[in-house]
């Protein structure tokens, strides 16, 4: 692999440091990125189907969908970090503010921490 | 689509003297910042109640206003409902006097409360475009899309001079309900565990944007900013998602088309930077 989810979202908290607007909409672009691509083998291991039209939507449906709630948690997460990563990446005549990257950042980083308790990660 | 919350002072006569309207504005700048700290300072809140006691000598009503809204930002119920009840009596339950009203129950975080006020202020003066606004804001802050974009037509009809543009999520919203990807009424079910969860956690909101997703116009964020650290924020968005994944039928309608995301933005020690 190239890239680690865990990587995009070490970039994406280094970009959160910044203090242009620019910083604050590309940390949450990637911060939904990041949990985007630690939630999917997530729920493929669990198996779930994601590999519908759509893969983001079949992502978070099909861990909605789980009877697990630590699975449906994680959908809860993913899909408010991609209504705010729509919001950086489109709405680009609004204002995007510092507060919004945080929530995104944070929001991955509990993703991470979720999904690692699902998968049996021993915590750090 | 953006709500802002603000008491509004805009009932100084016009044989007050100006230098009372220019106090009256920096008593609404207090009040606004104010409603953004996470805990407004003693001291502050002190300062405001003297100006409105002065204010008590000139306009009782925008005196007795001025301590609703600081009995707000204190939490304070029952002199919420005291001061302004107080303020409607003297006004004879003006308009702009609801509307403060409903602006201070929106702060305690009763919307349900602020949005039957808000009506009663509207019904007091369709043509006034503030009472109209507040009654659009508070309708969407509850969940009641149908009857906002209702209002905005209604308005739109009978002040085609003053037309209120057509709010494009809300619309997007109506739409989705329409074709069943799901309810009002569940809508109006996230949100009020929504405030309640505010309400619970004593942290007010300050603002409201609600967006529709680019790429799945059938998914809708509903941001609140409010008056908390980006880690109490985080710690409310937790305790929204369990009572959702709690309840046997909010996962599935609206599931999660409907999102809402506490933003904490609160002056304090741990303020972000803003950006520029």
């Amino acid at each position: 692999m190239a890239v680690s989810p865990k990587q995009l979202l070490e970039a994406a908290q280094e970009l959160a440091q910044g203090n242009r607007e620019v910083d604050f909409r590309n940390a949450a672009s990637r911060a939904y990125c990041a949990a985007y691509h630690r939630c999917r083998p997530v729920a493929q291991r669990n198996g779930l189907r994601t590999s519908r039209q759509g893969v983001h939507s079949a992502v978070i449906d099909a861990l909605r969908t789980s009877t697990k709630p630590a699975l449906k948690h994680l959908a809860q997460m993913l899909a408010r970090g991609r209504g705010l990563r729509a919001k950086a990446d489109y709405n680009i005549d609004e204002e995007f503010r510092s507060s919004e990257v945080q929530t995104s950042t944070r929001q991955a980083q509990k993703v991470f921490a979720v999904a690692d308790q699902v998968d049996g990660v021993p915590r750090r | 689509m953006v709500i802002d919350f603000r008491i509004e002072l805009g009932f100084v006569e016009r044989r007050e003297q100006r230098h009372v309207a220019v106090r009256n504005l920096a008593v609404q700048k207090s009040l606004a910042a104010m409603a953004e700290e996470i805990e407004p300072g003693e001291f502050e809140l002190k300062r405001l109640e003297r100006e409105a006691e002065g204010l008590l000598k000139i306009n009782a009503a925008a005196g007795y206003t001025v301590l609703g809204a600081v009995a707000s930002l204190r939490g304070d119920v029952e002199e919420v409902h005291a001061r302004h009840g107080h303020a409607l009596q003297l006004s004879g339950e003006s308009p702009r006097t609801l509307h403060n009203y409903a602006a201070s129950l929106v702060t305690l975080g009763d919307v349900t409360g602020a949005l039957e006020v808000a009506h009663r202020a509207y019904a007091r003066a369709p043509a006034d475009a503030d009472m109209f606004a507040g009654v659009v804001s508070t309708s969407i802050l509850t969940g009641h899309f149908r009857e906002a974009f209702d209002l905005v037509g209604a308005w739109n009809g009978s002040n085609p001079e003053r037309p209120c543009a057509p709010d494009s999520p809300v619309e997007a919203i109506l739409s989705a309900i329409d074709r069943d990807v799901f309810t009002e009424e569940r809508l109006q079910e996230v949100l009020a565990i929504a405030h309640e969860t505010l309400r619970s956690w004593k942290v007010r909101v300050s603002r409201v944007e609600v967006h529709a997703d680019q790429h799945d116009p059938d998914s809708f964020l509903f941001e609140c900013f409010v008056a908390a650290s980006p880690e109490k924020a985080e710690d409310l968005n937790e305790a929204l998602d369990a009572k959702i994944r709690d309840c046997p039928y909010l996962m599935d309608d609206p599931g999660l088309k409907f999102m809402p995301a506490f933003i904490g933005a609160s002056v304090d020690g741990s303020q972000p930077k803003a950006a520029t």
